[in-house]
């Protein structure tokens, strides 16, 4: 399971375009983008547009979107599968290890 | 593996109780939680495994639809969001990735039972989907994960708790 605080990043604009009418006086220097991302979701030769962009992380839609709990989940669904099932009732770690280890011979 | 422990739960595992507290802050919005639906996946893999060894018997597709549907209902309750894995993965390289993560993780030697433990194929699906939805850290009760801090920050639940 994975924990994120923001889930979303909007394209920005790094070069706006100029003003016809108004000119700048100082020709912009050269710009250094200093957000790194690990991986680049955006196909590149997708992007269509002019002007450079920040690097983007599109992240689609979820499923399900993240809202906050509703009190008491924890403990209602508690060892919820050992009251279905009585035989996994009172699993040891030792046991759970096992389990992992088995996860781990079946890849 | 942490909803395994927690839909499991027993008195009698020290890993189950912080599996518990871990849980408890989310709900109080500590932290706010984000899984794929391969997530689901292991879990069903996982708890089949599980029953099918306890009672020596395949398990029933109505077992396997009231694990799912519990599963589903806890991740509705607990408000985590859920992504799509394909739709994560549509257009990009993620076995490629995969294929990153393992060469570049750190294998880690285990302080207790001084066993190695290394990144799977499985482990490091997981990593490239949580990178996917930009997620800061990785809950996990797994060393395998330890490895993997060049991409994603492994928040180590048995340490932690």
């Amino acid at each position: 399971m994975s924990i994120n605080t923001e889930a979303y990043v909007e394209r920005k604009w790094l070069h706006k375009e100029t003003d016809i009418n108004n000119p700048p006086s100082i020709t912009p220097k050269p710009f250094n983008n200093q957000f790194v991302a690990r991986r680049e979701l955006v196909n590149p030769a997708l992007v269509a547009y002019a002007g450079r962009y920040e690097k983007v992380l599109k992240v689609p839609e979820p499923v399900k979107p993240w809202h906050r709990a509703i009190r008491g989940t924890t403990d209602k669904f508690r060892g919820c599968l050992t009251e279905i099932f009585p035989e996994l009732k009172d699993l040891t770690d030792k046991e759970l290890k096992e389990i992992e280890k088995m996860r781990d011979r079946s890849e | 593996m942490v909803f395994v422990y927690h839909f499991l739960y027993s008195p009698h595992s020290s890993l189950a109780s912080k599996a518990n507290t871990f849980f408890k802050d989310l709900e109080k919005g500590n932290y706010i939680g984000t899984i794929s639906s391969f997530t689901i996946t292991e879990f069903l893999a996982v708890v089949k495994r599980i029953l099918c060894n306890k009672r020596d018997k395949a398990v029933s597709e109505n077992d396997v639809r009231v694990i799912r549907e519990s599963l589903d209902k806890f991740i509705a309750q607990m408000g985590i969001a859920l992504y799509d894995a394909d739709t994560l993965v549509a257009g990009t390289t993620v076995f490629s990735d995969c294929e990153d993560i393992v060469e570049s993780a750190v294998p880690y030697k285990g302080k207790r039972n001084r066993k190695w433990h290394y990144v799977s194929g499985a482990d490091a699906l997981h990593v490239a989907l949580a990178i996917a939805v930009k997620a800061e850290l990785y809950a996990t009760f797994d060393d395998d994960f330890r490895g993997v801090k060049e991409w994603i920050n492994p928040f180590m639940l048995s340490e932690v708790y």
